[in-house]
């Protein structure tokens, strides 16, 4: 059945917020269903531990350091007033991005200078999923010689780009570029993630459903103390390149997807684009018993695509503290997947982001929209 | 007798104060009120630091912004006088300011010049209107905005006289532009008095509303809702290009060309991103956005000479560019391209973007 059609049709999101579900709530020759979320939180995943083990060299140098490093000594004394360290809106700001031996932008020319290796995880913990089917990160028609990590359940994984971003101050977690575009996404509706899980036959074990990701034209409504209403309505972004789809099934309350490359709306940080995620697989335990949605979004995420993300934050490099040029050469090394044909180098990095999730109605503008207005997730749930 | 004297006397210079503008100017009536152009349809401008019957842009100043020169036979008539400039040239000066044309307004409709360094102004005589009504430019032209910058709507057919005013389920997603209780009409805005008790302007006798969809000013989210809501436009901008449409984007609707690739200018390429995006990066990254032999500008839509010599489009005077990694419309992969500390690069071209002053 048409999925757009069936949305409008039905539009009900099965899995409630405030009761749980059992598949005997629903009989035999019960419709197929949809259930609707809307992501209201996500986050990349990464093992980070109090004191910083899985970084045994410290934390990863910053652009101003390196910069007045390779000062001459009087301009170091002039540029840091005879030592102390400029504020972070002084010169030191927009000078020392431009440190290429013509004045060139190290952000969007990072070969022009050659910096000190990177400073990455070397711990053996992390989350993520085991992408390339391999214990060892052997080499694979779809993926390059690599290190795995151990998930905290003892699953060895694949996260590159943890391993690239996890020692730097401004991304570890609650750090500034991860809350803060969250925070932003959760203000202003924009990069809003739609999860449309239809061909619903049992919400809680079902062995063939299907899910579809979209981008939202509408703000998240907020209660009166700032709290994500559920069961509000969303309205799909028109742009084309959302709407990619991926077969699943879902046991004991908890959706697993098939591989299936998505494309997901991103915003964050002043940066409006998508994440285009290759081999997504996404694992997700269902709304229950007045708990949201949450889990675990994996798969390799373009290596251009990301650089042109994190080249475009640059303006943020100096309060979070990274040199393009070490990330830039640490993230070409670490690709793992997706080799190049010609090349045989890999053209995407590993990765993984924790998600969390509330029911919601995903409307299709394009379709008439016969949602009843007491037809909420949480009544038909309880139904 | 007196007093029919000076009624006489005053309505005598109210007739002449009106007096038709001179040949070399054009009036055109919009809903912003009359806006003056020289007789080839260019926008005419004002300058703030002019005095009174002197013009204090010469030299450069006067290269970039040509006075509107009068004819060896014009003569003032009402409002219309003439300032002798230092050369000796005569310049039309309206209500005592004198008018300029902008050098880089590539054709008529362009309004290229309106608000640069907040000194220059569109010459325009502004319709009465209430004082919570503010005017914002955007893609599609000038459009009304309730003082905080909401783009004000209108609903086909609806009248302020209607025996029934859009309420309930018909108001869902929608706010009546709500009128003070003292507020009188004027001009061509009026208040309607709705049955919930609320005042809402209406202009022209419709009653205006704004939408939940929009957030920023310069929104028009809503333009187009349901086939009857339309943002209100008071003078509309000219067309697109032939060839350039508008498509959906993660910022809504942008400029893209037929085939629904995105669009890009950036702004004082060279000043800003030449240690940003140098030749080969230019070479890589980046398609100019060629125009077609006999091809025409249209208002801020330009043709100018590109990088590589050869004619490409510009939009307010600013070379277009396709990106090289954009390949499905929607993609906006060059946008920000070359952002750095102190600028934001490459940019798309937003339907909802305010453009120029607001006033």
């Amino acid at each position: 059945m048409n999925i757009h059609l069936r949305s409008v049709l039905i539009a009900t999101c099965a899995i409630g917020m405030g009761a749980g579900l059992s598949s005997s709530a629903i009989s035999a020759s019960a419709p197929k269903r949809t259930i609707g979320l809307v992501v209201t939180s996500w986050f990349s995943a990464k093992y980070n531990t109090p004191h910083w083990e899985e970084c045994p060299e410290g934390a990863a140098l910053g652009n101003d350091e390196l910069w007045i490093k390779n000062l001459p000594q009087a301009q170091r004394i002039k540029a840091t007033a005879g030592g102390a360290v400029q504020p972070v809106d002084g010169e030191r700001k927009t000078q020392a991005v431009v440190r290429g031996p013509k004045g060139e932008d190290v952000c969007w020319n990072p070969e022009v200078v050659k910096d000190p290796p990177m400073r990455i995880v070397r711990g053996k913990t992390g989350y993520g999923f085991n992408l390339d089917g391999t214990d060892d990160g052997r080499a694979t028609p779809k993926s390059c010689k690599h290190d795995k990590f151990t998930s905290p359940e003892g699953v060895k994984v694949d996260n590159q780009l943890y391993r690239l971003l996890g020692c730097i101050l401004g991304m570890r977690n609650d750090a500034y570029l991860e809350g803060h575009p969250n925070q932003e996404r959760q203000d202003s509706g924009k990069g809003t993630i739609l999860i449309e899980i239809s061909d619903v036959d049992d919400a809680k074990n079902d062995d063939a459903v299907q899910v579809a990701f979209y981008g939202s034209i509408d703000t998240l409504p907020k209660d009166s103390t700032g709290k994500i209403l559920a069961n509000a309505s969303y309205r799909i972004n028109d742009n084309p390149i959302y709407g990619t789809k991926a077969r699943g099934k879902i046991v004991d309350g908890v959706l697993a997807t098939d591989a299936a490359d998505v494309r997901l709306p991103m915003y964050g940080n002043n940066y409006t684009g998508d994440i285009p995620l290759k081999d997504m697989r996404l694992n997700l335990t269902l709304p229950r018993e007045g708990k949201p949605a949450n889990g675990l979004m994996g798969g390799y995420y373009d290596f251009a695509k990301w650089w042109d993300y994190f080249q475009k934050i640059e303006f943020l490099l100096v309060s979070n503290q990274w040199s393009c040029p070490q990330v830039y050469v640490a993230a070409k090394e670490l690709r793992d997947g997706y080799p190049d044909p010609q090349t045989g180098e890999c053209t995407a990095l590993s990765t993984a982001m924790t998600i969390e999730a509330l029911p919601a109605f995903v409307i299709h503008p394009d379709k008439p929209n016969r949602v009843a207005a007491n037809d909420s997730p949480t009544r038909l749930a309880a139904k | 007798m007196l007093s029919r004297a000076v009624l006489v006397a005053v309505s005598l210079l109210a007739a002449a104060a009106q007096a038709a503008p001179p040949a070399d100017v054009t009036v055109r009536e919009t809903g912003l009120g009359a806006r003056y152009t020289d007789a080839k349809g260019k926008s005419l401008y004002t300058y703030a630091k002019d005095n009174d019957g002197q013009s204090l842009c010469i030299d450069r100043c006067a290269q970039t912004w040509p006075p509107l020169i009068a004819g060896e036979t014009a003569a003032p008539a009402g409002d219309w006088t003439l300032v002798t400039r230092p050369d000796g040239a005569r310049q039309w000066a309206f209500k005592g300011r004198p008018l300029y044309t902008y050098s880089r307004d590539p054709a008529p409709g362009a309004t290229m010049g309106d608000g640069i360094q907040e000194v220059w102004r569109l010459a325009l005589d502004l319709a009465p209107r209430p004082k919570g009504i503010l005017y914002q430019g955007t893609l599609s032209g000038w459009v009304a905005a309730t003082s905080g910058g909401a783009t004000l709507y209108v609903r086909d057919g609806e009248k302020d006289s209607s025996a029934k005013l859009c309420a309930d389920t018909c108001l869902r997603g929608w706010r009546p532009a709500a009128a003070p209780a003292i507020a009188n009409p004027i001009g061509d805005w009026s208040v309607v008095a709705r049955a919930d008790g609320v005042s809402q302007w209406a202009y022209r006798h419709q009653p205006v509303y704004v939408s939940q969809d929009d957030t920023v000013p310069g929104d028009v989210n809503a333009d187009g809702r349901d086939g009857k809501w339309h943002a209100l436009v008071l003078e509309a901008a000219p067309a697109l290009p032939n060839g350039f449409k508008l498509g959906p984007s993660d910022y809504g609707p942008i400029v893209v060309d037929a085939q629904g690739m995105t669009l890009y200018s950036i702004p004082n390429y060279n000043a800003i991103s030449k240690t940003l995006c140098l030749a080969d990066c230019l070479n890589t990254y980046w398609r100019p956005v060629p125009a077609t032999e006999g091809t025409k500008p249209s208002g801020n839509w330009s043709v100018m000479k590109g990088l590589d010599g050869q004619p490409q489009w510009a939009y307010r005077g600013e070379l277009l560019f396709m990106h090289t990694r954009d390949k499905r419309p929607g993609e906006i992969e060059g946008d920000r391209f070359a952002s750095g500390t102190g600028n934001f690069g490459w940019d798309v071209i937003q339907a909802t973007s305010l453009i120029g002053r607001s006033f």
